[in-house]
């Protein structure tokens, strides 16, 4: 009945996306030439003749004028190609594929444990307000948010890997030198049991579970915090009571009344931590060595290699969008209320 | 016997600046098929009452001494899991003053109210929807297989109010609990709801609480009435005395501030505030407002004490009674 | 709607247009009193700008002072936090770098505040195209994850303390812009302003001395929230060397020097600076809640 009426609205959705998405696309191409000195002169250093340097620029189209620049930089984006990597020679859309597997498994993991620990924490932090488990609920929330992410790592990781030896150390998806030949789904953990390595996938598993959980325990703190608020406020309402007075048992008013009013608030704190952990990821790659797109970026900040740069941002900021989308698609579906 | 018997109930809300004690010992029966009408001021704890009795009071209330019989048993000591597969929605169920906000807004009204039969009465999904288009019907929806797909915010209130006695009337219960029905509806709403209620009484027999601070719409339900003030039973008796010839000087007062044309009471307006319950006055709690007020008011609590024919009064210099009753009763 | 909730993970999220409650100063000694994490929140914060403006004084070292001979020594009773690879002391540093990340994150959020009441303020006031140029160009801010942006404006300006204070300004600018809107199109009906135009003030003396003043409260909630989540941020960026460089003494920097030496087991390098930081912000935390807590007149005490 409802369902072309979402479609439409979510086609409209996708469309709206565009322009933003342009706009943001400007702003970090024009925050990648606002940069003192030519990026080449900045990479090049001084051995490397002058004819030389002008060919690389005119291959990077850096002696145009600006709003030139954009319009190739533009007309080559649309072909899938976002200009070669200073440091891996290869065009940058291909290094953010090869990289973004290891990435998503990684936030993936994190988001689902913070969800499967958050979620019912929460759920019962609100039934039983002020019990053990409320304090613990709260205990959770607050030292998440005030925890630096890069710095729980590093505890986490002195603890398991150097002082117990129980986790691999930081050395990335596998916590050995091993490479995996072809990928399926990029997921190191499902493709390993895909091809029945059951090894790999021990190994897998293992290196996860440090960065997985630095990750996800930060993530998990507002999603708890958030739960609890709504599902209180939820357990007090009007709609509570009625189910109550008719009988229906305990279990069912929790699940199916409060949660599926708490529901909206919770996925929208939830898409709002995705994005953040987009961010608190790169510093998590970075302590546990972790191939993916933060270790990228980081490398591609510091080697000032400004086609990486400018592709990282704007992957990201086009997965924290399509994340909203997702969100926004999810709570008209959800919503009988909202309007669209 | 009675069905419900009510005795020396005692519920406080207990706020950080201390306890709140809302019902001080109400005691009030209910006989099987009748309707029973509980009026009063608004915070004199009408809703109270009635959450009390079924235990679904909102934090931080609780109910702390007193007892609720239901066929010899006390509800107030009940397990909650008892209560909640024995009595809610079975023996006793409710509606509520706010039918749109009582109603779940993100699940449409036809799960609402299959779920109900399904967990409660054991019926498979295909039973479930008759029986709920049969329900539908019974309270006068048209088109009941559509409004089955609604959701709560696209029906008005009259239809929410509808929908809600549909939920309440699913498990067949005893004793329905109706705590201001006709509150925020219009005055024609207000009748329908009125005639369907009393329909349903006399249809399936189940007697009636009916919560309201509208004594016109009480003298047409109830068949006796209990005046509630600040948390305690003034007055109590069959309508026609208690209308005619209040004894206890509050119902008297309540009477006389009600509009004299038209239907609606609604709003009662008596001279001084309502008490406050975190310290009531001691004594009668009236005795600050109350014309007839003598020194003893002040000093001891009136019990609730039997005067005329079924009629109830607390009150230590009631109201004289009224010629033509003392002739005719 | 989605684009008025994407902050939520930031602080103050849901900050709504309250009346502000003009209390008496006896009367939040009242409230604090029965609020303990508050009070805990307030002790950390005061501990924090007290060694912010005494640490250099109390240091019983030198925090540059590098003795090599020294060099990652671990926690003794003439180091207690142990000292780093240059020999420095790090109870010194981690106390001395109070003062140097205060200003930063103060800086940046006083600098946000201003600019982001700034537009917000306009915004809701005059509305109409106004409206529509600022808070669209917020949105646009806002589609980048918050941490990746600061990361890319920190490199674009290149490493040191300002860099650090614009980027994290930077992030935090929406937010304001975003409360101070609604806040403003909340006064602006009540019967106050109404009144205070029928009086015969001009709009701007309105603005200026009705409205901002009433929209106080939620901007020093915000504000305090917005301190927590910017120490943590503005770590970050030293720590992966885009904000303040070694050997300056920051709890990022710190940390990022511990980095170095991780296998070695020198845990103490990167332990303590990160306690602090974790203290800090649980600090502003905790403060931030409370006051929300002791200001918002639905949530007091009674
Ligand atoms: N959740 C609660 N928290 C604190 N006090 C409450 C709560 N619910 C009710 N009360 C108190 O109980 C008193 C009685 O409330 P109740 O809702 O029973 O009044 P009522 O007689 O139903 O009035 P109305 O006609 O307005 O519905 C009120 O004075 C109120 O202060
Ligand atoms: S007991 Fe006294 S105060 Fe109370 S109602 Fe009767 S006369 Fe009035
Ligand atoms: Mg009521």
């Amino acid at each position: 009945m409802g369902s072309t009426r979402l479609l439409l609205y979510a086609a409209r959705r996708i469309l709206l996306i565009v322009p933003v998405l342009l706009v943001a696309l400007f702003l970090t191409f024009a925050l990648t030439r606002i940069v003192p000195g030519n990026p080449v002169d900045r990479v090049a250093g001084p051995y490397i003749s002058l004819e030389r340097r002008a060919e690389l620029k005119h291959i990077a189209y850096l002696d145009r004028p600006f709003y030139e620049q954009f319009a190739l930089y533009l007309r080559d984006l649309s072909q899938g190609k976002m200009g070669t990597s200073y440091t891996t020679a290869q065009d940058v859309s291909k290094d953010l594929r090869q990289r973004f597997p290891a990435t998503f498994e990684l936030v993936t993991y994190a988001m689902l444990f913070a969800v499967a620990v958050a979620l019912p924490l929460g759920i019962s932090a609100a039934i039983k307000k002020d019990s053990w488990i409320d304090s613990i609920a709260r205990a959770v929330s607050v030292l998440g948010v005030s925890m630096p992410i890069f710095w729980l790592g590093l505890m986490l990781l002195y603890v398991f890997f150097y002082f117990l030896g129980w986790l691999p150390g930081p050395v990335g998806r596998t916590g050995s030198a091993i490479r995996f030949a072809e990928p399926i789904t990029g997921f190191l953990t499902i493709d390993a049991l895909l091809k029945g390595d059951f090894d790999l996938f021990l190994k897998a598993v293992q290196a996860l579970i440090l960065p997985c959980f630095t990750l996800g325990f930060v993530a998990m703190a507002p999603i708890a915090r958030m739960t609890r608020a709504v599902m209180a406020e939820a357990l007090q309402s009007d709609y509570v009571r009625t189910a109550r007075s008719l009988g229906l048992p305990f279990r069912v008013v929790v699940l199916r009344h409060a949660l599926k009013n708490a529901l909206i608030p919770i996925l929208t704190i939830t898409a709002a931590v995705y994005g953040y952990a987009l961010g608190g990821e790169v510093l998590v790659e970075i302590i546990f060595a972790w191939p993916g797109l933060g270790q990228y970026s980081y490398n591609a900040l510091l080697s000032s290699d400004f086609p990486a740069i400018q592709g990282f941002v704007l992957l990201v900021t086009f997965v924290y969008m399509v994340i909203y989308l997702a969100l926004d698609i999810a709570t008209a579906a959800l919503d009988p209320r909202v309007k669209y | 016997m009675a069905l419900l018997e009510v005795s020396d109930l005692r519920t406080s809300f207990f706020l950080r600046s201390g306890e709140l004690r809302v019902l001080d010992g109400v005691s009030l029966e209910i006989q099987a098929g009748e309707v029973l009408g509980l009026v009063g001021e608004t915070g004199s704890g009408k809703s109270v009452t009635a959450y009390s009795i079924t235990r679904l009071l909102k934090q931080p209330g609780r109910v702390v001494g007193g007892e609720v019989k239901w066929d010899g048993r006390d509800l107030v000591r009940l397990w909650e899991s008892e209560l909640e597969q024995e009595i809610r929605g079975k023996e006793i169920s409710m509606i509520f003053q706010s039918p749109r906000e009582a109603l779940n807004p993100v699940i449409t009204v036809g799960r609402q109210l299959t779920q109900v039969l399904r967990i409660r009465r054991g019926m498979d999904r295909r039973e479930a929807r008759a029986e709920a288009i049969r329900i539908l019907k019974s309270v006068y929806i048209s088109d009941p297989e559509s409004r089955l797909d609604s959701y709560p915010h696209e029906l008005s209130g009259g239809m929410a109010q509808r929908i809600m006695i549909a939920l309440a009337l699913s498990c067949q219960p005893r004793l329905l609990i109706a705590d201001e029905p006709t509150t925020g509806l219009d005055v024609t709403t207000q009748h329908q709801i009125v005639l369907l209620l009393r329909e349903l009484r006399d249809r399936t027999g189940m007697a009636i609480l009916l919560i309201t601070h509208d004594l016109a719409l009480a003298a047409q339900l109830c068949d006796r009435v209990a005046v509630l003030y600040a948390g305690r039973i003034a007055e109590m008796g069959p309508i026609g005395h208690l209308f005619r010839s209040p004894r206890h000087p509050y119902t008297a007062a309540l009477l006389a501030s009600r509009p004299r044309l038209g239907l609606q009471g609604d709003i009662l307006t008596i001279p001084g505030n309502v008490a406050n319950l975190m310290r009531p006055p001691g004594g009668c709690r009236f005795h600050p407002r109350c014309p007839n007020a003598t020194q003893v008011c002040a000093q001891q609590q009136p019990p609730l004490e039997p005067m005329d024919p079924g009629q109830r009064v607390a009150c230590h210099n009631p109201m004289p009674q009224r010629q033509e009753l003392a002739a005719s009763g | 709607m989605a684009v008025e909730e994407r902050n939520l993970i930031a602080p103050g999220a849901g900050l709504t247009a309250a009346p502000p409650v003009v209390g008496r100063f006896s009367d939040f000694v009242y409230q604090l009193r029965g609020n303990p994490a508050t009070f805990a929140g307030l002790f950390i914060v005061v501990v924090i700008v007290l060694s912010a403006l005494l640490g250099p004084v109390l240091a019983r070292y030198d925090p540059y002072a590098v003795d090599l001979g020294q060099s990652a020594v671990g926690p003794s009773l003439a180091h207690p936090f142990g000292t780093d690879q240059y020999g420095e002391d790090i109870l010194t540093r981690v106390v001395v770098a109070a003062r140097l990340d205060l200003f930063m994150v103060l800086s940046a959020v006083g600098a946000s505040m201003l600019i982001g009441v700034a537009l917000g303020a306009l915004a809701g006031f005059f509305g109409r195209f106004f409206d529509e140029g600022i808070m669209r160009s917020q949105d646009v801010l806002q589609a980048f994850p918050r941490f990746v942006f600061a990361m890319a404006v920190a490199w674009a300006l290149g490493p040191g303390i300002v860099t650090v204070i614009v980027a994290t300004a930077a992030i935090n600018i929406p937010g304001y812009a975003r409360l101070m809107r609604s806040l403003m199109l909340s006064v602006k009906e009540t019967q106050f302003a109404l009144a205070a135009v029928a009086v015969g003030n001009s709009r701007w003396r309105l603005l200026w001395r009705h409205l901002l003043p009433n929209c106080l409260t939620p901007i020093i909630v915000l504000s305090t929230l917005q301190c927590g989540f910017t120490i943590l941020e503005a770590a970050g960026l030293s720590f992966i060397g885009l904000g303040v460089r070694v050997p300056q003494a920051e709890w990022g920097v710190m940390i990022a020097m511990g980095l170095q030496d991780f296998l070695q087991g020198h845990w103490w390098i990167y332990t303590f600076p990160g306690l602090a930081i974790a203290f800090a912000v649980l600090g502003f935390n905790l403060l931030g809640d409370g006051l929300q807590d002791i200001l918002d007149p639905k949530r007091r005490r009674v």
